[in-house]
């Protein structure tokens, strides 16, 4: 399969690329950006075609594209890609108006293309086997999720609210919520929540909770702020705790690492497998 | 000397006995084991300070007991003692004490002080967790005055008034007939700050938490990777306190310099009634699926 990539906007973008490039059935061969320099830095980075014109890029012979612009640029892009009958994976969220995503969704109904979000934590193994354990009522009945998404603060486009749509609940609630969804085959009934901007001196939120009940009576609560000290061993968590009448689950989804003291950089970094960040 | 009498049902008392032996300016001149006997040894014995724990049925009457006799009072369970009750020993000019409280346990007490000393900066969101085993005495409880009204009290201590609160509560019956308890609380502080507090009877064992993040850092500590000895043996888990750390002890002490008014109470009544307010707000939330706001009445710092 022929894949391209639609801007390097995102950081992801070079995960997928790097991977791509291992992946036995896969051929990453084109790149598409609306910064041409940074297009072109990549196409010489993974050896692509840098295409300026979006057309162009669409017509170069892949089969699919992952999509990796900035959030307020998803559907444009989403949409032009399925018009062109191309499958999308797309960074998440999947748009910054609900009304947007719904229109991808359709256009990509209409064309026949797959359309798949971003949430890698889902293919993580750890959460793969949460899953499992729920699922089997090993935990007995859900009584609640207490879940945490932190981070660090992005920076660059991620708080610029036209190009981003919001900060750090619009980066970090979807990772949990479709966790929660997926795993508990589930709805929202009710959502609340408190959104502040705290920690920085920028124009989007910074950190808040979430308060949600499921259409089950299961209570959510969701932390998605970027309060990850700047010293902090690790980019941040996907923590959950899943309360069941028979258990509680603790998960801390990329805790499997060691500890590095580096007196060199008078840093504490974990090493080994320490998530997608 | 300061004059102690310890006072609750039988077997209830030792560990309180212990703290007491412990301190220098303080003499157990009686053990109370009956409201009956209560009543005899502050008749006929010179007494200051009345140690009341834990009791099954009201503490009311052994509260209003020694209250009207005008000895101090250090009182278990904070959570079930009313207004009336406090009010009573405002009026008998007594020092009335609450042993169930974060204020001298050791990690919740420096967190206070580093944050007070600007340690974290600006807080920003802070995260408390409180979690209990399921346990036929909490049936019929309200999770958030029993197990919550310590970390309220706590956040009120440290970052100030309570503006908002949104919670949410779930129960179900487990396997065994028991009732899991859980409840998640959103605490909007009027200083700005986003407080979560977790409260569970659902837990294998006791456990408590925080991490508090500021725009300059973070305290974090969690009472499972916090324990200087750990016994394993089996089965069972035994974790035990480090003396030099002991909570009952140090505040038996500020009790004392209470009484003897060189210092005062850490933790007033009016403090308790507030932290209460704010149980009793995530409880009103629950009922109605709202946040539910709260009116200032304390003039905590």
């Amino acid at each position: 399969m022929k894949v391209g990539i639609i801007s390097f906007a995102h950081m992801h973008a070079h995960s997928y690329a790097s991977y791509l490039q291992k992946h036995p059935d896969a051929q990453l061969i084109a790149v598409w950006d609306d910064d041409s320099r940074r297009g072109v830095e990549m196409a010489t980075a993974y050896q692509l075609d840098f295409y300026e014109d979006l057309q162009a890029f669409l017509l170069s012979g892949i089969n699919a594209v992952i999509i990796c612009s900035e959030n307020a640029k998803h559907k444009e892009h989403v949409i032009a890609a399925a018009r062109a009958k191309k499958h999308i994976l797309c960074e998440k969220p999947i748009a910054t108006e609900i009304a947007d995503a719904r229109e991808m969704i359709q256009v990509c109904k209409q064309e026949g293309v797959m359309l798949q979000v971003a949430y890698p934590v889902r293919f993580a193994p750890v959460m793969e086997n949460v899953k499992q354990i729920v699922q089997s009522g090993a935990l007995g009945d859900i009584l609640a999720i207490d879940g945490t998404n932190h981070g660090q603060m992005p920076g660059g486009w991620f708080i610029e609210k036209e190009l981003s749509g919001g900060g750090a609940a619009t980066d970090h609630i979807v990772h949990l919520m479709d966790l929660v969804r997926w795993m508990l085959q589930d709805e929202v009934k009710s959502v609340y929540a408190e959104l502040d901007t705290r920690f920085y001196e920028i124009e989007v939120e910074d950190c808040g909770l979430v308060s949600v009940e499921m259409e089950s009576g299961v209570i959510v609560g969701i932390d998605p702020s970027w309060s990850r000290p700047k010293t902090f061993p690790t980019w941040g968590d996907v923590t959950m705790r899943i309360v069941g009448t028979k258990g509680t689950l603790d998960v801390d989804v990329f805790k499997q690492h060691a500890l590095y003291y580096n007196d060199r950089d008078s840093t504490a970094k974990c090493t080994l497998g320490c998530g997608y960040g | 000397m300061v004059k102690v009498v310890v006072a609750g049902e039988a077997g209830t008392s030792v560990k309180k006995a212990q703290a007491w032996l412990r301190i220098k300016e303080a003499e157990i001149v009686g053990v109370a084991d009956s409201l009956s006997s209560l009543r005899e040894i502050l008749q006929g014995t010179e007494v200051d300070i009345v140690d009341i724990g834990s009791i099954t049925d009201s503490a009311d009457p052994w509260v209003a007991l020694a209250a009207q006799a005008g000895k101090h009072i250090l009182y278990a369970n904070d959570s079930a003692l009313g207004c009336e009750r406090i009010s009573l020993c405002d009026q008998h000019e007594i020092v009335l004490q609450f042993a169930n409280t974060l204020r001298f346990a050791p990690e919740y007490e420096q967190a206070y002080e580093q944050i007070k000393n600007g340690a974290i900066g600006k807080a920003g969101v802070i995260r408390l967790r409180r979690g209990a085993p399921v346990s036929a005495e909490n049936v019929g409880k309200c999770i958030f005055q029993e197990l919550g009204i310590r970390e309220f009290d706590w956040l009120r201590w440290t970052f100030g008034e309570v503006e908002r609160v949104m919670a949410r509560e779930v129960k179900r019956t487990n396997e065994s007939g028991q009732i899991v308890h859980y409840a998640l609380v959103m605490l909007r502080m009027a200083s700005g700050a986003i407080a979560h507090v977790e409260l569970s009877w659902a837990e294998g064992a006791e456990h408590a938490s925080f991490e508090l993040t500021g725009d300059q850092g973070m305290i974090a500590h969690d009472s499972r990777e916090s324990t200087p000895i750990r016994w394993s043996r089996g089965e069972q888990f035994l974790s035990t306190t480090f003396p030099g750390m002991d909570l009952m002890q140090r505040q038996r002490e500020h009790f004392i310099r209470c009484v003897q008014k060189q210092e005062v109470p850490r933790l007033h009544s009016r403090d308790l009634l507030a932290a209460l307010d704010v149980a009793l707000a995530a409880r009103e939330s629950v009922k109605t699926g709202q946040p539910v706001k709260l009116m200032h009445g304390g003039d905590e710092g």
